[in-house]
Order: C-alpha cells, then structure tokens, then sequence
C-alpha cells in the first residue's frame, strides 16, 4: 500500500467529524493547525488596526480617527501581533512539528495542551469586544500599560484587556511545561537532545522563557487589576512605586520578544540547511546560542528602563548585558552564512523568508545594540526609531520566519496540498519592500524626533510618513496575495505525497512520507530512521 | 518502545486519549470565572458552578482513562509538576520582591497599629508542617502497597490542611474586624497579598488531595502506578516549604526584629 492510500485509509478511521472533531480534539497536529488559523485571523484584525493607524498618520492633525481612537488602535495592534498572532503561531508550529521531530507520538499533556488553545478564542474576544460595545473602549493605554496611565482610566475594556492577558498567560505557562516535558521525556528512539533537530531546541529555549518569565507578569497584571478595582495601592498613591510595575513588566516583557524570535531562528535552522544542500554550520554552537540568548534575556529587561533615573550603577549593568545578547545573536547569524557559503543554493519561498529575515533581522537587531547604549537611548527613547527597530525585529525577523515557515512545511498543513510557486514571489517581494518601505523612513523621522504613540506631527514629516504608508498598504496586498495563493491550492487537484523540496529528508519529512504524520492518530515509530548528518553524507556522495 | 519491556509489566505501554470535551469548557469556565472578579457575582458565581463542573468532568474522565491506562505513561506528570512548582516559585519571588520595594519605601515598617498573634499563627505553622511528615507518611505507606494505611495518612493530611486553612480564614476575619483591609496600608496590601496567594495554593492543594483521596478509596493507585499521589505529595511540600518564608517574613521579622 502506498503512503498515500494509507494516509487515506486511515483518515476515515471512526473519528468524530466536523466542528466536533475540532472542539474535541488533543492530536498535537490538529491543535497546532487550530492555533495557526486563529493566529492568522488575528493577524488580519491586527493588520487592519495597523492600516488604519498608517491611514491617520498619512496627514498631520486628527483625520482619519482622533487621539482616543488613535490610542485604542495602536494599543490593539501591539496586543494582538504579540500575544494573538506570532504567539499562537508560533505556538502552532511548535505544537506540530515538535513531536514529530522527536518522534514522540503526542505532547506530553494532550489535554493540557488542548486547554492552552482553548484558552486563546476567549482572551481574543475580551481584548475585542469593547470596539462594538457602546460606552465601553478598548486598551487604550499601549501594550505595556504603563501605572500610572493604566490606573487612570475608570474603563471595564482596561480590565477586560488584562484578563485576556491573564488568560494567554495561562495558557503559555501550561503550554511551555508542556513542550518542556515533551522534549526532555517524550523523545522516541535514537533521538537525543544533542541530536534532535534544531526546531526543537528552539522551542526549548522559548520554554524556558515563558516558564519563568510568565509568573512575574501575571503578579504585576493583578496588581494593576487590584489596584483599578479593589482600593490597592501597588503602583500609585502614597508608598506605591510605578517603577516596580515596569521591572515586573519587563522582566517578562524582555524574554518574551526573545520569545517571539527564537522559534523563528528554528524554523530557520530548518530551512537554510535544506534549501543550501548543506547541513547546518555548528549544530551545537547553534543550541547553545539559542539557549545563551535565553539565558541573558533574563538579564536585559532594565533597558526598556533607562531613562526612568534607575540607579547609574544598574544602567551599566543592563547596557552590558543587552551588548552581550549580540554575541549568541552573531553566532546565530554567521553559522547561517556559512551554512548558505559553498552551498548550491534553492531559491524557493520559504528560502526567500528566510535570507529576507536575515537582512532585515540583522539590521533589528543592530539598532537594537545601538538602542542598548544609554546615551544613545536618552536621545532616542519613546522616538520612531524604537518602533522601527522593533518591527525589523517582530514583522521583518518573526512574520517573515512564520512565512519561512508556512511555505516550507505547506503540504502538511494544507492536506498535501502545494502553493503556486509565482504568487508566492509576488508575495515576498510585495511584502519585502513594502515592510522596508514602511519601517525604514521610521528610522528617519525618530532620528530627527517624531515621537511614537502620537496621532500628530509636525508638518515636515508629512512625506516620510506618507512613504510609510504606502509601504503598510504593500504589506496588505502582499497578505492578500497569500490567502490568495491558499484559497486556490485549496481548490486545485494537485496533491503533493512526497518531500517536495529535495535534498536530505529531515526527521518529519521523513515520517510524513512514510505515511505516519496522520492528523487525529498518534505517531508510531517502531525503527530508527537515518540519521540526518548521514542523509547529508549520501547526498554530498550521490551528486559528486 | 523496548525499554517498557525492561521495566517489567508494571507499566504496560499506555494508549493516547481520543477527544476530550473538557478542555473546550475548562476555557470557557475559566475565562468566566477571571472576569467575574471584575464583573461581580453575576458573572462571578455562574463562573464558578460551571468551573466546579467542568473539573468533576475533568478528573472523572482521569478516573476512567486511569481503569483503561489511557495517557502518555507516568514520569509526565512529575516532570510536569517539577516546573510548575519552579515557575510558582517566580511569583512569589514577584510578591517578596514587592513587597521589599514596600518595605524599603515606607517611613514605619511594619504599621504600628498591626499585632499578629505569634503564637497563634505558630501553632498553625506546626499543624502545616506536620501536614508534611503525614503526607510523606502516605506516600510511603503506598509504594510498599499499604493502600489502607495510605488512605489513613492522606485522610489525616486532608484534615491537617483544612485546620490550616481554616486559622487563616479566622485570622482574616479577626484582622478584618479590628480595620485592617486590603486597601488600609502597603503592608496590610502585601501582607494580603501573600497569605492570600499562599492560602489560594492551599485550597487548590486540598481540592487535589481531596481528589486523589477519593479515587484511592475508589480502588485506584497502588505501589506501581502513583503518579497522582506523588505530584500531589510534591506540590504539598512546596506550598508547605513557601510558607517558611511567608512567616519569617511577614510574621516573625517584623515581630522581632523591626519591632
């Protein structure tokens, strides 16, 4: 029987159907689909909020919405991109890929992990529902909702913002005891940490993240809770302290944007060896990189601090250790140059992603270095040039690395179907100068001063923030071309049963084609398929 | 798949679980119950019913996956535990470290007018303590196959902590009545705060054994497969060991050494 009947056969197996089989399900494949196409809606909710913020901004002085909108929409776009879209895709792919990597037969909690999805729809809803209340507004007051600005607001949306965040923080922790428990008990035969792919040890790290870096923010986020509701004085009123919010805030809020880009430097790790030919440049030297990050991603978060008259001392302490996170990022970086050097190199669109990523996660990250030094913070704080240099970090590494990912692993998660290889080169490069186009004058106008989080600016900047607009309507066709491309492989014929991309077979290309990566079952690995340095051996021998 | 065979038959291959609809309405519970703290009793208490539903379904469907070994095999559940118990670490570490942000904040340290009665509360300190030794006893009662001295021990740590607890309850109560609120200075806030959390993890410890009682009176767990029993046993030591520091800190530092 070929693997393709099989799959067939067993799809038909007594499973229950329909919305049923969605709302009941604990198959870590089927979970991680659910959280990509809820990630994706809020991606599309996230990306309105963005346009419409791009739209005020195309002329100085209130236009398209006024301040108290302008605050509400920029807010939800934060929240929503961070905690509703490249979370839970993120998520996703870890919940599919992982176990099958490690060739466990599921998480190590599927119920659990069922619940950490679950939890998801709920938080989405209360973070949007005040937008068609009457007399109700959304967060209003940024991602972070900085005391005393949060305390302020006499609004039930602020409160429902932060149980929705309550919530997803819930659902985090539980997922990443999971994915931890996962990698360190549930591997199956011949798979070790030291050989286990690098996706994994991804997911690892970011575990480690959240499992200790959740529990503060979920402390700081009731405090603000009691403090709007039940007479507390945590961080306003007399021997309060709002600093002590930001550094429980950004205790976590540091790790998680490393978080949000150590899944996709995974999914990198993945794709740059494969479509070079080659296997990756220092396997170990890329886990290690990945788990050093994390662990100096504890010791960064008072940079987010540095113009609040924190202690001098503490200022230097943090400006070193946010210079040293560059050290594990540049290795990172250089073993992927020199995976890609001598390689025969592929250029299909999950290889596009990833080299996009490259370039445009290296220049995120340098501004980031710069941003780390405190004189050049002191000037720059609260400027343009923060928001730029965190959306080459979040839209140019994290949403380019989720494409990457999308791409390469399509005929999984669209029922063996294949994307139009053409739409997916107009939606790379719609997207890649359309997101250069949008955040790079940004560096600009915050050099010369343009404050963020501001409706109104001063007449001189009108063209540059024009230029940055129509950047952000490139990215939406580009997003549109994408569905578009989803939409008709959907209706098409062709099936795809085999590894489409060549070259080494990597662990779950491996199974897929053997026909064991079957949604709803388990996965059974009773042999110890090839190894993947020796895949890469035969390939290397076979074409010289 | 060959190393079940070198454990022997104690822990035969188990089977995955196949759908759960508990997951889904666990969601929904929670998320009801989160906004009826905000929301009041008529989001609060619906919340609540449907919680306590929810988590009777939840661990009946543990109680049938147990007879039909449905899962993903033991040592999940205490690796899972472990981290759990080293993120809860972090939040207490949030609560301590705020509430020495307090403490290095204010003029008088703690508010003059707060008395506890150390002894009092020392002895409840005692009954949560021994509620270690008792567990720890269970424990080992089960795993040399003494069920019936399991089921005694565990009953004993059952009412140990509901002793606890209930000291605590009057001990609000009694700071109640005298003025002290959440809201009537930075220390009662923390002090609050911590018992408060402190005494959630209790109540939600009970709630764990209580279910764990009743399935081993039910005939469940024996010296091969105690994973429920053993996390239990794990988890109640760390709210135990939590405890030490909440009352150097909040009760015997201030009694005699700021005093």
């Amino acid at each position: 029987m070929t693997a393709a009947a099989e799959f067939v056969m067993k799809e038909g197996h007594d499973k229950p159907r329909g919305l049923r089989r969605w709302l009941t399900t604990t198959d870590h494949k089927e979970i991680g689909l659910m959280y990509l196409w809820a990630g994706f809606i809020f991606f599309i909710l996230g990306g309105i909020s963005a346009l419409i913020i791009r739209m005020e901004l195309w002329l100085p002085g209130a236009t398209v919405t006024d301040g108290e909108a302008f605050n509400e929409f920029f807010s939800l776009h934060g929240t929503t991109m961070v905690f509703l879209w490249i979370m839970p895709a993120l998520a996703g792919f870890g919940n599919y890929f992982v176990p099958v990597m490690i060739k466990a037969k599921d998480m190590a909690f599927p119920r659990i992990n069922a619940l950490s999805f679950w939890l998801i729809p709920p938080a989405g809803i209360l973070l949007w529902i005040p937008m068609v209340l009457k007399g109700v507004s959304a967060v209003n007051v940024t991602w972070v909702g900085y005391a005393p600005l949060s305390t302020t607001f006499d609004n039930i949306g602020l409160d429902m913002w932060l149980i929705s965040l309550l919530l997803l923080g819930v659902a985090s922790t539980l997922g990443s005891i999971n994915f931890l428990v996962t990698i360190f008990k549930m591997r199956g035969p011949g798979v070790h940490l030291h050989n286990m792919p690098l996706f994994a040890w991804a997911q690892l790290a970011t575990s480690i993240l959240l499992v200790f870096s959740l529990p503060v923010v979920t402390v700081a986020f009731i405090m603000l809770l009691f403090d709007r509701n039940f007479g507390t004085h945590f961080f306003t009123g007399p021997g309060s302290d709002p600093i002590l919010y930001q550094h429980l805030f950004w205790f976590f809020g540091h790790p998680e944007v490393y978080v949000l880009i150590l899944p996709v430097m995974g999914i990198l790790n993945e794709v740059i060896p494969k479509f070079s030919r080659r296997p990756i440049f220092g396997y170990k030297s890329m886990a290690y990189a990945m788990l050093g990050i994390a662990i100096v991603g504890f010791l960064v978060w008072a940079h987010h601090m540095f113009t609040t008259g924190i202690d001098p001392r503490i200022r230097a302490v943090f400006m070193f250790n946010t210079m040293l996170v560059g050290v594990p990022t540049g290795i990172k970086v250089f073993n992927w140059l020199a995976t890609v050097w001598g390689g025969k190199i592929y250029f299909d669109a999950p290889m596009k992603h990833s080299l996009g990523f490259i370039w445009l996660f290296v220049i995120g990250g340098i501004t980031g270095v710069m941003l780390g030094s405190i004189p050049v913070d002191y000037a720059l704080h609260d400027s343009y040039f923060v928001v730029a240099h965190f959306h080459y970090t979040m839209v140019g590494g994290a949403v380019f690395g989720i494409f990457a990912g999308l791409y390469y692993w399509y005929p999984f998660l669209f029922g063996h179907r294949m994307y139009n290889e053409k739409l997916a080169d107009w939606q790379f490069w719609l997207m890649f100068v359309g997101f250069n186009l949008t955040f790079f004058p940004q560096f600009l106008m915050g050099l010369r001063g343009m404050a963020r989080r501001v409706y109104d600016y001063p007449e001189e900047f009108t063209l540059l923030n024009q230029i940055s607009t129509v950047g952000a309507f490139m990215i939406a066709v580009a997003v549109a071309v994408f569905m578009l491309n989803v939409a008709i492989s959907h209706f098409s014929d062709r099936r795809v049963y085999a590894d489409p991309w060549g070259g080494a077979r990597h662990a779950e290309w491996q199974l897929w084609e053997e026909g064991r990566v079957v949604h709803g079952e388990g996965l059974i690995v009773d042999h110890e398929p090839t190894p993947l340095a020796d895949q890469y051996r035969l390939e290397k021998e076979a074409s010289a | 798949m060959s190393n079940e065979h070198a454990a022997g038959h104690a822990h035969p291959e188990p089977h995955l679980p196949h759908g759960s609809w508990w997951p889904f309405f666990l969601a929904i519970a929670m998320s009801l119950v989160f906004l009826g703290v905000v929301m009041g009793p008529v989001v609060l208490i619906p919340g609540a019913l449907i919680l306590a539903v929810v988590l009777v379904g939840w661990w009946m469907e543990d109680f049938r996956w147990w007879k039909t070994n449905t899962g993903t095999g033991p040592g999940m559940a205490r690796a899972g535990t472990l981290l759990f118990i080293s993120s809860e670490v972090f939040i207490f570490g949030a609560l301590f470290s705020t509430y020495f942000t307090f403490q290095r904040l204010a003029d008088h340290w703690p508010d003059a007018d707060v008395h506890f009665p150390i002894a009092t509360v020392a002895f409840f300190t005692l009954v949560l303590f021994s509620s270690s030794y008792t567990i720890h006893q269970a424990e080992k009662r089960l795993k040399q196959g003494d069920r019936s001295g399991f089921n005694k021990w565990w009953g004993l740590t059952i009412l140990l902590g509901t002793i606890f607890l209930g000291g605590q309850i009057y001990e609000y109560v009694v700071l109640i009545s005298e003025g002290h609120v959440l809201g009537s200075s930075q220390f009662m806030t923390t002090f609050y705060m911590l018992t408060g959390t402190h005494g959630l993890h209790v109540a939600g410890g009970l709630v764990y054994l209580i279910v764990v009682w009743i399935r081993s009176l039910k005939g469940q767990f024996d010296e091969h497969r105690h994973a429920g029993p053993e996390t239990a046993a794990m988890y109640w030591h760390f709210v135990d060991l939590v405890w030490v520091f909440v009352f150097s800190v909040l009760y015997l530092i201030p009694a005699y050494v700021l005093h």
